[in-house]
């Protein structure tokens, strides 16, 4: 079961730089589990320490995110493309100040 | 500093945010290191209402206080990352509320304590009934670890 894997800038510091991989795994689990210990690097950057998906990163399996398909159990097929992006997101802290004017 | 947005991208980031009050808008410019002009503005959609909606409490905010980019924008990043392209400006406006970086917008701009985009500017605009009225931008200082304000006039 080959698997292309993209990895975003923000996780190549723990995979020498590598943005493309190719993994054997039978599903999204197994697929984190074999990048995990390949570079121990990943280890709590993509999942905590459940095992879950951290809510700030998304993983795709062809451009469908896993939350809509099986989670980390979705089944991988040769050929699958999976990205994981890390999510962009913010906010006004509460009890917000006034705008200013330009300066 | 050097000029991190043209003119045209500002006036879209400018009549984005304007068109997205009350929520806050959110978008990210990718540049091709190496080119001057091979630049894509992506005005990404701001998912935090349904977020707030589906699940209450794990997302307290709603698009008012908050942005989350919508994951199929994330993919459309990661593709542009693919063919060679860097993020270099993430922007979001505040509400009612000034330009500055948040404790929020820190929060999720790092990873395990370490910057996402190291290299990216966040641009922040203030939004005050439904006019931008300010903004300003940030960056992480490698020596400070720190984000830190960089002096940024809106281009003409």
């Amino acid at each position: 079961m080959s698997v292309h894997v993209y990895i975003p800038t923000p996780f190549r510091r723990a995979t020498n730089n590598q943005d493309r991989v190719t993994v054997d795994a039978p599903d999204v689990r197994g697929l984190l589990d074999e990048l995990e210990g390949t570079w121990s690097g990943l280890r709590g950057l993509v999942r905590d320490e459940r095992g879950e998906v951290h809510a700030h990163v998304n993983v795709y399996v062809n451009s469908e995110a896993i939350e809509a398909l099986q989670g980390l159990a979705t089944p991988l097929r040769d050929g699958d493309e999976v990205t994981i992006i890390p999510a962009l997101a913010g906010g006004t802290r509460e009890g917000r100040g006034g705008g200013r004017a330009w300066r | 500093m050097a000029v991190i947005l043209s003119s045209e991208e500002w006036a879209r980031i400018h009549a984005h945010a304007e068109a997205d009050y009350p929520s806050e808008c959110c978008g990210v410019l990718l540049t091709r290191p190496g080119t001057a002009t091979d630049r894509v503005l992506l005005s990404c959609r701001n998912v935090q209402d349904e977020l707030h909606a589906k699940d209450p409490v794990r997302h307290p905010r709603d698009a008012r206080t908050a942005y989350f980019i919508d994951p199929k924008d994330l993919l459309a990043i990661g593709r542009r990352e693919s063919q060679g392209y860097e993020v270099a400006v993430i922007y979001h406006s505040h509400i009612e509320a000034g330009a500055y970086f948040s404790a929020t917008d820190r929060q999720n701009a790092l990873i395990n304590g370490e910057p996402t985009y190291p290299d990216a500017t966040y641009v922040v605009l203030s939004v005050v009934d439904r006019r931008v009225v300010d903004a300003a931008a940030f960056t992480w200082d490698r020596g400070q670890r720190e984000f830190v304000t960089l002096d940024f006039t809106p281009p003409g």
